[in-house]
C-alpha cells in the first residue's frame, strides 16, 4: 500500500499539476457560522488572503506572492508541516468574498486533486454570517481508493479544516 | 372487431406507450436518482432511481429510454422514460462518465474515465458488445447526425479523437486546449465544440478537415456546451464562474454571460430552440434560459447535486 501510495506521489510530481485523472464525482463542502459582531469587523479579520495563518488554527504559516491581487498564490503550511499552494481567483471587497483554488495538490496535506472554494461575509441584521464553501475531487488516480484516500475521508478532513477556521473567526470577532 | 374499434384500440395503445411532451432528465449525484422535469410545466413530475452518484446521461426518443452513467457503482442505468422506472443496471468498466447514443438508437457509447476506452452497448440486447481503446481519461462523446462519426475528448491527453463508427477505427487525433471535457457536435455535423476545463476556452473543430479552426475564451472551468443552430450560438457552462457564456459563431466571440446556479454542469437545448436548460450541481437546480432575451426565466429544484452531463432532453410529438 505504502509503495503504491509513493508511486502515486511520484506520478503526481511528474505529471503537471491537475492534469492527472481525479475522482469522477465532485464533492461538496459547505459550512457557515453566525457571529455576534458587525460584518466589517469580521471581513477585516479574514480579508487578507494570507490572514488564514492568523484565523485558522490548522494553518501555521502563509506566504503570498502578490497579496490580494488577482492570481496571487499563497503557500500555506499546515500543523503537520505539509504545504499547499492556492491561487486567488476572485477578490471582491464590495461583495466581501473571495474565491481561490488549489494549484499544487499535496496528498499528504489533503487527498484532493482540485479544490475551489469561496469564503464570504454577510450582514444579518447586526450579526454576521460567514460561509465557506468549496468543492473538490479526490486525488486517488484509480476507481477504488483505499479508505484513507476516499471521498469521505477527504470530505471529513476538509470539513474539519473549514470548521476550525470558522469557529476561530467567531472567537476572534466576538 | 369493427374497423372503428380497432382504430380506437390502436390509439389507446399508442397513448399508453407514449405520452407526448418534452422532458428534461436530470441526474442527481447526491440523491442517486434522476429527476424527470415536464418542460411544459417546468416542474419535476417523477423521480427514478439510478446507480451510485449518477453523472452522464443520453436519452433516446426512439426507444424512450434514458441511459445513465454511474461512475461510483461502475454501471449504466437504463430507464424507461414513459413508465418512469429503472429497467436495469448494467456493469460498465471502472468509471463510466461520458455517454452518447447513435442517432438511430441502436448503440450507446460509454467513455470509461479509468480504463481509457469507449464501450459499445447494444440497446436491443443491453449487452456491451465491444470496446475501442482511446486516449487517457476519455470524458465526453458526441456522435454526428449521420451516425458515421464519434468524437471523444481525452481529458488527460488534451486531444479529441475522431472515430469512424462503422469501422470502429480512430481516423484522426486533434490537439485542443487543456483538459477537454464536454463535447458537442453541430446539428449539421460540420463543427465540433469542446470545452477545455483548465485553459478556460472552447476549441471549435471543422469536422471536414478535423482541424481546430478557432479557440474562443470563455469563463472559468468550462464544462459542457449546447449548440443553438437557429441562433448560430453556443451556450457554455462555466463551473467556477457560476454562469453560462454565450458564444456567437459568426464572430467566434463570447457575447454575453448569464448568471445561473453554482457549478453549472449539464446544458441542453429545447427542440423548439426557444430555451436552454442548465443543471447547477452545487445548488441542486435547473435554470431555464430564454433564448430570445438571454435571461433566466425560471428555476426548478431537483435532487441533490444535479449534473445532467450529456443530451438530457427527451421529446415526443403528439
Amino acid at each position: 500500500m505504502l509503495k503504491f501510495f509513493k508511486s502515486g506521489l511520484i506520478a503526481l510530481l511528474l505529471i503537471p499539476a491537475l492534469s492527472l485523472a481525479h475522482g469522477p464525482s465532485r464533492v461538496k463542502v459547505d459550512h457557515q457560522i453566525e457571529i455576534n459582531a458587525p460584518a466589517d469587523k469580521v471581513w477585516g479579520i479574514i480579508s487578507d488572503f494570507c490572514s488564514i495563518k492568523d484565523w485558522n488554527p490548522a494553518v501555521t504559516a502563509c506566504e503570498s506572492d502578490n497579496g490580494n491581487q488577482p492570481d496571487s498564490v499563497r503557500t500555506i503550511t499546515l500543523e503537520n508541516g505539509q504545504k499547499m499552494k492556492e491561487k486567488l481567483v476572485k477578490f471582491n471587497a464590495e461583495g466581501t468574498l473571495y474565491q481561490y483554488m488549489l494549484v499544487e495538490p499535496n496528498v499528504d496535506a489533503f487527498p484532493i486533486n482540485t479544490h475551489g472554494a469561496t469564503i464570504s461575509v454577510k450582514d444579518a441584521g447586526g450579526k454576521t454570517i460567514v460561509e465557506w464553501k468549496g468543492a473538490f475531487y479526490r486525488s486517488f488516480p484509480g476507481p477504488t481508493p483505499p479508505p484513507e484516500l476516499s471521498d469521505e475521508t477527504a470530505e471529513k478532513a476538509l470539513s474539519a479544516f473549514y470548521n476550525a477556521g470558522l469557529e476561530n473567526i467567531k472567537k476572534l470577532a466576538e | 372487431m369493427s374497423y372503428k374499434s380497432m382504430i380506437v384500440g390502436l390509439l389507446s395503445v399508442c397513448n399508453l406507450q407514449t405520452q407526448a411532451g418534452t422532458f428534461a432528465l436530470i441526474t442527481n449525484q447526491g440523491s442517486d436518482n434522476v429527476s424527470i422535469i415536464d418542460l411544459d410545466q417546468n416542474r419535476v413530475i417523477a423521480t427514478v432511481p439510478a446507480g451510485h452518484r449518477p453523472a452522464g446521461i443520453a436519452v433516446s426518443n426512439i426507444d424512450h429510454r434514458a441511459y445513465v452513467t454511474n461512475p461510483e457503482s461502475k454501471d449504466v442505468s437504463v430507464i424507461d422514460i414513459q413508465n418512469r422506472n429503472l429497467i436495469k443496471n448494467i456493469p460498465a468498466g471502472d468509471g463510466p462518465v461520458g455517454i452518447a447514443l447513435h442517432p438511430d438508437g441502436s448503440e450507446v457509447y460509454i467513455a470509461d474515465w479509468y480504463k481509457h476506452e469507449v464501450f459499445i452497448l447494444d440497446s436491443r440486447t443491453l449487452a456491451i458488445t465491444s470496446s475501442i481503446p482511446v486516449g487517457h481519461s476519455p470524458s465526453g462523446i458526441a456522435v454526428s447526425p449521420d451516425g458515421l462519426s464519434m468524437y471523444i475528448s481525452n481529458r488527460d491527453d488534451n486531444n479529441v479523437m475522431h472515430i469512424n463508427i462503422p469501422e470502429r477505427k480512430i481516423v484522426a487525433t486533434i490537439m485542443v486546449g487543456k483538459a477537454p471535457f464536454g463535447i458537442t457536435i453541430s446539428d449539421s455535423g460540420d463543427q465540433v465544440y469542446v470545452a477545455n476545463v483548465q485553459s478556460s476556452d472552447v476549441s471549435i473543430i471543422d469536422s471536414r478537415t478535423d482541424t481546430v479552426i478557432v479557440t474562443v475564451a470563455v469563463g472559468l472551468f468550462p464544462y459542457a456546451i449546447a449548440h443553438d443552430q437557429r441562433g448560430n450560438r453556443l451556450f457554455v457552462t462555466n463551473q467556477r464562474d457560476n454562469d453560462v457564456s454565450v458564444v456567437d459563431l459568426a464572430s467566434f466571440r463570447e457575447i454575453k454571460r448569464i448568471a445561473v446556479g453554482e457549478y453549472p454542469e449539464g446544458i441542453d437545448i429545447h427542440p423548439s430552440e426557444e430555451f436552454v436548460y442548465v443543471a447547477s450541481w452545487f445548488d441542486d437546480k435547473v435554470s431555464v434560459i430564454d433564448l430570445k432575451t438571454l435571461e433566466v426565466i425560471n428555476e426548478i429544484e431537483t435532487g441533490k447535486g444535479s449534473r445532467a452531463y450529456g443530451k438530457f432532453i427527451y421529446s415526443v410529438e403528439d
